[in-house]
């Protein structure tokens, strides 16, 4: 199974690049960040985040900041902040069509 | 505290027959303390307890697990308990719930057939391309050497032997049959699925072949330093001061003797008995050579006392098959059928000199150069001395 090139973010992926965006962290904190945020609707499991985070890394879009008492702190790279952008630019523009036809659906 | 045991035979490619395990036995009560030697799961009673059964991923398993991955899995509420076997394995304290350590089905598969199974893969068949090198080489270089299949039946560490390597190769062969359709399977669903009874099957299979191997090896120990197995060891040559192998001492077990056949004993004479013993057959080897020049006599008696007939009867055919081949210390030996002698089964050959015969659970090969032991007064000698 060759890896590929990532096209477009999973939600755990734009959640931990969406939890990364305020500044450095750890996984921990970055798992919590999430379920907060999200109101415990996306929850990420610590294999699956540590797999995100490698290949995130891999892919340059973070960056290992510093380790402290064995956690790793990770932070955007700008090519990182930039695909979490693009992915925010297409779901808004998702819900925007969504918008369209649903509401007036709603309202009808 | 409560405490239980149970089997854990699982491997890192059937980790998800480890979870379900796991799970039952949380659904239980019962949350996992530690496994030893390597399959014996101690449990201990627990409220609630839960586990998680993750890949060990590290690219060599010899190296530390990486600690800011536990590091990680502790903060978010799993306690893990230890690395077995290409697994890592974790629980939760009492009454915790966190977020399941692989929350996502698709990284979790792309990972186990990224990181296990094509390694997996890879490592069996090389498995099977070097036992099937070895069994070749080793069948190659033992052909026409004296060494013989009925030795196996004589010895217990070779049983084990022959045991554990049927379990092995077995355990290999299902893996062959079974992973491929398990792959297919989770390829197609595109999660690591549960795997079926024939997984259980074949890592119980393997799980008993290594300690059943080591056993193997320490039986095998025992019999080379004869402290085990050995029944009888009687040496006496010219040049050796040890008379061990006295004509009564050897009168004692169920052998033909050059006296017994009317042969003149001689101080020069040179006689060797051994014995051994396993769980199918016990076996009695015994070397006469007795006289000079036109007298010269050399002397054998295999005997072979079988648990059953039917093992008797595969030793008798094998034994033929093996010496027809040069399996002898004398050469090859073309048997011929030869019926009246009083015998159930019987072969002749060398005019008379040779006989292999069978008598319910017990086959002999007798025999003794310029003597035609099919003679009736000295199939009567044969008959009584090897208690047939």
């Amino acid at each position: 199974m060759a890896r590929k090139k990532l096209e477009t973010l999973t939600e755990q992926m734009y959640y931990v690049l969406l939890a990364l965006s305020a500044g450095p962290r750890h996984g921990y904190e970055i798992m919590q960040v999430t379920f907060q945020l999200t109101g415990g609707r996306v929850s990420i499991g610590a294999g699956t985040l540590y797999a995100l985070l490698s290949r995130f890394e891999e892919e340059g879009y973070l960056t290992l900041h510093n380790v402290q008492d064995r956690r790793k702190y990770y932070a955007l790279t700008p090519s990182g902040r930039a695909v979490l952008h693009e992915e925010y630019r297409r779901l808004r523009r998702q819900v925007a069509d969504g918008a369209k036809l649903l509401e007036e659906e709603d309202m009808a | 505290m409560k405490y239980a045991l149970g089997f854990y035979p699982y491997d890192a490619m059937n980790y998800k027959g480890g979870q379900a395990y796991l799970d039952r036995k949380a659904a239980q009560g019962w949350c996992l303390r530690h496994i030893y030697l390597g399959s014996i799961a101690l449990l201990e009673q627990a409220v609630k307890p839960r586990h998680f059964v993750d890949l060990d991923i590290r690219p060599f398993l010899c190296e530390e697990p990486d600690q800011n991955y536990l590091q990680l899995c502790a903060d978010a509420g799993w306690e893990h308990i230890q690395t077995l076997r290409g697994m890592l394995l974790f629980r939760t304290a009492d009454g915790a719930d966190p977020v399941p350590i692989q929350s996502d089905g698709r990284i979790e598969w792309d990972r186990y057939w990224r990181k296990c199974a094509r390694k997996n893969l890879f490592t069996s068949l090389l498995l099977l391309l070097i036992s099937t090198f070895l069994v070749t080489a080793v069948l190659g270089l033992t052909s026409g050497s004296g060494w013989t299949v009925t030795t196996l039946a004589v010895s217990n560490s070779a049983l084990l032997y022959l045991l554990s390597l049927t379990l092995g190769l077995v355990s290999i062969l299902m893996s062959f049959v079974s992973v491929p359709r398990y792959l297919f399977r989770c390829r197609r669903s595109g999660q690591v699925e549960m795997p079926g009874r024939v997984a259980w099957l074949q890592d119980t299979l393997f799980q008993v072949y290594r300690p059943l191997y080591i056993f193997a090896a320490c039986v095998a120990l025992l019999e080379i330093f004869g402290l085990v197995g050995t029944t009888a060891k009687l040496e006496w040559y010219g040049m050796n001061g040890e008379y061990t192998a006295t004509l009564d001492a050897c009168r004692e077990y169920p052998v033909v003797l050059g006296t017994d056949l009317g042969l003149i004993p001689d101080p020069t004479d040179g006689r060797w008995l051994e014995g051994h013993r396993s769980l199918l057959a016990e076996r009695l080897d015994y070397r006469e050579s007795t006289g000079s020049g036109e007298e010269y006599h050399s002397l054998t008696t295999e005997r072979y006392a079988c648990v059953n007939e039917t093992l008797a009867r595969w030793v008798f055919d094998q034994r033929a098959r093996e010496t027809r081949k040069g399996a002898f210390l004398w050469g090859e030996l073309d048997w011929e059928p030869a019926s009246g002698l009083g015998f159930e089964e019987s072969y002749t050959c060398r005019e008379g000199e040779y006989l292999l015969v069978r008598q319910g659970c017990t086959v002999a090969l007798v025999g003794c150069w310029g003597v035609d032991l099919t003679q009736p007064e000295y199939l009567s000698i044969v008959h009584t001395r090897l208690d047939l």
